[in-house]
């Protein structure tokens, strides 16, 4: 019931502590290179049924993997949200989960780029269906503290997947336009749970990427 | 799978397999990544050997399901715990108070069972969220609210029995307080119902909370003496119109006055709606605009306000308050809510700006004016719970933003209970933020300002974050036994708790050589003299654990 107080502690915290992070941020996030997006990419063979693509128009980032989503073929397209998933779960999401059958049925796939907690709020109502989050990326999580030699780079994508698909992933992250190969590198996800998931870090180089102020994350859920 | 303690392999073998036959074999979850989905999402113990974790799970879809796997649970010793929705992040999620425990997943008990519109109220089973029950009286076009918690998507029992609260008026904040009967299986496996539920055909049950005779629906909350499968609830009517007013006032002096007026008012019914107190001047948001915040960022603040805000003590210093004085930003900020009729709420607007004029250079301002009901489409312009339409918005806050550069995997609450009165607020902040020095732990560093979600007390609620790392976990866990420890010296203890500290927080409750905690553990023993509900839960064991424990 209180989750605003834990950020509204964070935000009063990072202001009235005269918080030089907070006052020294850029007032935008750095620009993502669009002209380096590609058309909408079509769907290689893939293992997915999959449902609908979700991502945030807030961050240029994840408007980029959504625009390439667009081709993939998803049966109800790519979805734009601000953030909020009560929508989409509300009206969307929680019909096609409900409806996915027995405990141990095997529905579409969702897959999508949001914040990190948007994630968190539609992993855990999946789980109420028995539904799992078979991928996740998450992009920019903070390497560990050192000792790191000072070029070390900051952000990393930390990959959780199952381990046929982390060196396509890693390929495909280390790439100018990694948010466009995402959507159909998620959509070719093989969906087997009884595989392991492993997580590996994949840094970022400085220069090569811009990553987002935003903590967001790629995932697929099935 | 970690077997329950005192549990042989066989016999375990032997309930599942009753449990099989009892729900269907689809509904009994043995297999790792299943029993997986019910680890605690926000677990304090986040990579570490000691997480509270379970060793199967059932799910029943009735209430004589639920009575037979009781009575399993009873032949093997094999302890259980029953959740609803399982959403109580913060507070334990998910996740047994006692590792090796069988899950009870009550979610498939979904039903709605009735909702009154003319006598306003509801019964459901523990299945029912917060959206569940809206999206029914919405599909019906009933003209009652709910009242949720934010984010809404936890039970209806679930939070009422963990004693949460929500955004509405006072008398349906508190959701245990707004429950009328209840029932549940008891340990042995009997049904028992309580107020008038307990007359066959009772014709009033939600309408008459206590029966006769004792008054025993307490003690089925933050407890482990039953699993209830049925509780009813009073809603609001739908109002007609709501207001919100803000007061503001600019001196530090002020706060005292402002609490004292606001109690007065609160407990004389001029204003029932959720309080809401801020401090603009110390940079501290009312509830209704953290998502504002978090959206477009707080507002900016000038070189010279952080450095006031930087050197200020407690929240204060007179260069602070003359600042404000000169730039007009508010001291203190209180947001009052009323609902009800327009000419209604019109003249309580009137009455409180009245008693608030007594204190000098009070301001008034009318928030929102909203004639109802409001086009749920439109609902997030406002800070929807208080409106009675649950959100999962909440989550749109917390992730990384340049004012919040290094979000958490999760939080555990702190939520003592203080007076209502401006002296303890100020006192709670010296106490604590001392604390959290010492300890060096992220609670705050700025003025806090209490929650008013009960009536006649405040709510001092602060978030220490779990992280990815073991040892920065293990220290915040052991600070935050302190806290609670600091805490009771000074009279104040928690209201809830995760299962992790429930025994630090009961032991506070030490009255009279610990009396109350004695006296549940002799009514532990005589209702469930086998120990197989939810064991340790608010540090109440059965007899065969508590030397353990101890």
């Amino acid at each position: 019931m209180n989750r605003r107080m834990f950020c509204w502690s964070s935000a009063a915290a990072a202001i009235s502590a005269g918080s030089a992070a907070w006052a020294r941020m850029p007032d935008a996030e750095p620009v993502y290179p669009t002209a380096a997006l590609p058309q909408a990419l079509t769907l290689p063979p893939g293992k997915l049924p999959l449902y609908k693509i979700v991502y945030d128009r807030r961050f240029p980032i994840s408007r980029a993997f959504g625009i390439s989503a667009r081709g993939l073929g998803a049966a109800t397209g790519a979805e734009a949200i601000d953030g909020d998933v009560t929508a989409l779960w509300s009206n969307d999401l929680r019909l096609l989960w409900s409806a996915g059958g027995s405990a141990h049925s095997r529905g579409r796939a969702v897959a999508g780029m949001i914040t990190v907690h948007g994630l968190l709020c539609l992993e855990q109502l999946a789980m109420d269906h028995r539904k799992r989050v078979l991928l996740r990326v998450e992009h920019g999580a903070v390497l560990a503290p050192a000792p790191a030699p000072a070029f070390a780079p900051k952000f990393s994508h930390r990959v959780t997947a199952p381990e046929s698909m982390l060196n396509s992933l890693k390929v495909a992250l280390a790439a100018a336009d990694w948010p466009a190969r995402l959507p159909a590198l998620l959509a070719s996800s093989p969906i087997d749970f009884g595989r392991p998931r492993h997580t590996r870090l994949f840094p970022v180089s400085d220069g090569l990427i811009a990553m987002p102020a935003q903590s967001l994350v790629s995932f697929v859920i099935v | 799978m970690k077997l329950p303690a005192g549990v042989s392999a066989a016999d375990f073998a032997s309930a599942v397999a009753e449990f099989e036959t009892a729900v269907g074999k689809p509904w009994v979850f043995t297999r790792e990544e299943d029993v997986d989905l019910y680890r605690d999402a926000f677990s304090p113990f986040l990579h570490e050997p000691e997480e509270l974790v379970a060793s199967a799970a059932v799910a029943p879809a009735s209430t004589e399901e639920v009575q037979q796997i009781v009575r399993i649970a009873n032949r093997y010793k094999v302890p259980l715990y029953p959740i609803s929705t399982g959403k109580n992040l913060g507070y334990g999620g998910s996740a047994p108070a006692y590792s090796g425990s069988v899950v009870v997943d009550l979610k498939r008990m979904n039903r709605v069972i009735e909702v009154n519109e003319a006598n306003a109220f509801a019964l459901v089973e523990p299945g029912v969220s917060y959206f569940d029950l809206y999206r029914h009286i919405q599909e019906h076009k009933l003209k009652v609210w709910i009242d949720c918690p934010d984010p809404g998507w936890g039970s209806v029992i679930g939070n009422a029995l963990d004693r949460g609260g929500g955004y509405t008026t006072a008398n349906y904040r508190n959701h245990f307080d707004s429950h009328c009967g209840m029932e549940i299986v008891l340990p042995s496996g009997e049904l028992l119902r309580t107020g008038m539920g307990a007359i066959p055909n009772s014709k009033t049950w939600q309408q008459y909370k206590s029966g006769c005779g004792p008054w025993i629906d307490g003690i089925f909350s933050q407890s482990n003496f039953g699993i209830v499968t049925k509780m009813g609830f009073w809603l609001m009517p739908e109002p007609e119109a709501y207001l919100r007013g803000a007061v503001s006032l600019s001196r530090y002096a002020d706060l005292s006055p402002m609490v004292e007026t606001l109690n007065y008012l609160e407990n004389a019914r001029i204003t029932a709606g959720f309080p809401d107190i801020a401090s603009p001047l110390n940079g501290y948001p009312p509830i209704g605009q953290v998502q504002l915040w978090n959206e477009t960022g707080p507002p900016k603040m000038t070189d010279e306000h952080l450095k006031l805000l930087g050197a200020a003590k407690l929240g204060y210093s007179p260069e602070l308050e003359a600042y404000g004085i000169k730039s007009g930003i508010a001291y203190w900020e209180l947001w009052l809510s009323f609902h009800g009729p327009a000419e209604v709420i019109e003249a309580q607007w009137q009455a409180t700006q009245r008693h608030f004029s007594k204190i000098e250079g009070a301001k008034f301002r009318v928030v929102d004016r909203v004639k109802l009901p409001i086009d749920p489409a439109k609902a997030d312009a406002y800070h929807e719970p208080e409106l009675g339409v649950p959100s999962l918005r909440a989550f749109s806050i917390g992730a990384r933003t340049p004012w919040n550069p290094t979000p958490s995997k999760g939080h555990m609450w702190f939520s003592p209970i203080v007076p209502r009165t401006g002296e303890a607020i100020i006192e709670a902040n010296r106490v604590f933020s001392e604390a959290a020095r010492e300890l060096d732990m992220p609670l705050f560093r700025s003025f806090c300002m209490p929650a008013c979600f009960w009536e006649r007390c405040f709510i001092f609620i602060l978030a220490t974050p779990v992280t990815e790392d073991p040892a920065t976990n293990k220290r915040y866990r052991e600070g935050f036994k302190k806290l609670i420890a600091i805490g009771g010296q000074h009279g104040w203890g928690e209201y809830r708790t995760a299962p992790v500290f429930q025994k630090s927080v009961m032991d506070v409750y030490s009255y009279n050589n610990h009396a109350l905690q004695r006296f549940h553990e002799t009514l532990k023993d005589a209702v469930d003299p086998n120990g197989i509900m939810s064991p340790g839960r608010y540090a109440i064991w059965p007899k065969h654990l508590r030397e353990k424990r101890t």
